[in-house]
């Protein structure tokens, strides 16, 4: 009889955290950016393959999928190292933690 | 490498970092590495050939002018002076300078390469002509609801 109740339990509990997770938005985030970025970050270090610095403003945008903007430093790489419509960006950061820097290869097109 | 005759010169001018200049005011500094034989121009020197896109046999002619700085101009393997990008301002290339490594006194220090441990997590991007435009790079995940 218990076993019985507690089977109930369980299953209305996990009705109910599916209800709250439907109505409220409630998103479990996976990838690169909640692993490896801090969302109350305000400043990163983009680290180019040549060893060069750029210092960028980071925006976190809460939304359906979570983004990341990468602004101000990030302009002035595009333009001293002419990237262009079609280049690829590699983006990296080390296995452990949130971090303020992130290393970057430029793959010409 | 500086040649010996430099190092003998004006070796104990030059610290940790140098700054390069060209006829458009833009900047690169560099990192200075030393051994036993002369001073390397390590990290951030290869941001020349990316932007001034020099090709094979380009020439680099480096001037010091004292206080850590130095002159560059630039010709292509013909003699042919090569154009400097112009940016208002000046364009400032700056090194990461973190994790800088020690020269022993008997090694040739190499280029800067990334460290494979910085690329344990990847994202790859290819970038959309808003990203050059708008100058916002976007880093967006899937989400799972």
């Amino acid at each position: 009889m218990y076993s019985v109740i507690y089977y109930l339990r369980t299953i209305c509990s996990l009705l109910i955290f599916h209800v709250i997770l439907c109505f409220s938005k409630v998103l479990a985030y996976v990838g690169f950016s909640i692993m490896c970025l801090d969302t109350s970050s305000t400043s990163i270090k983009l680290v180019d393959e040549h060893g060069n610095r750029w210092n960028c403003t980071i925006q976190f945008v809460p939304c359906n999928d979570a983004r990341f903007l990468i602004c101000s430093g990030w302009n002035k790489m595009v333009k001293a190292r002419g990237l262009k419509d079609g280049d690829r960006v590699v983006i990296g950061a080390p296995g452990v933690g949130s971090n303020e820097t992130l290393y970057c290869i430029v793959i010409r097109r | 490498m500086l040649p010996m005759m430099f190092k003998h010169d004006f070796g104990d001018q030059i610290r940790q970092y140098v700054i390069m200049v060209d006829r458009k005011e833009n900047t690169f500094e560099v990192l200075v590495e030393r051994n036993n034989q002369g001073i390397y121009l390590t990290r951030g020197w290869g941001a020349l050939s990316d932007f001034y896109k020099l090709s094979l046999g380009a020439w680099v002619t480096i001037v010091y002018v004292g206080e850590g700085r130095f002159n560059i101009r630039l010709m292509d393997r013909f003699g042919k002076k090569l154009r400097c990008p112009e940016f208002s301002p000046p364009m400032e290339f700056l090194v990461d300078r973190n994790a800088i490594p020690v020269t022993l006194f008997n090694v040739v220090p190499g280029p800067f390469a990334h460290d494979e441990l910085n690329f344990q997590h990847t994202y790859k991007k290819r970038l959309e002509s808003d990203e050059m435009n708008d100058g916002v790079l976007v880093i967006f995940d899937k989400c799972i609801v």
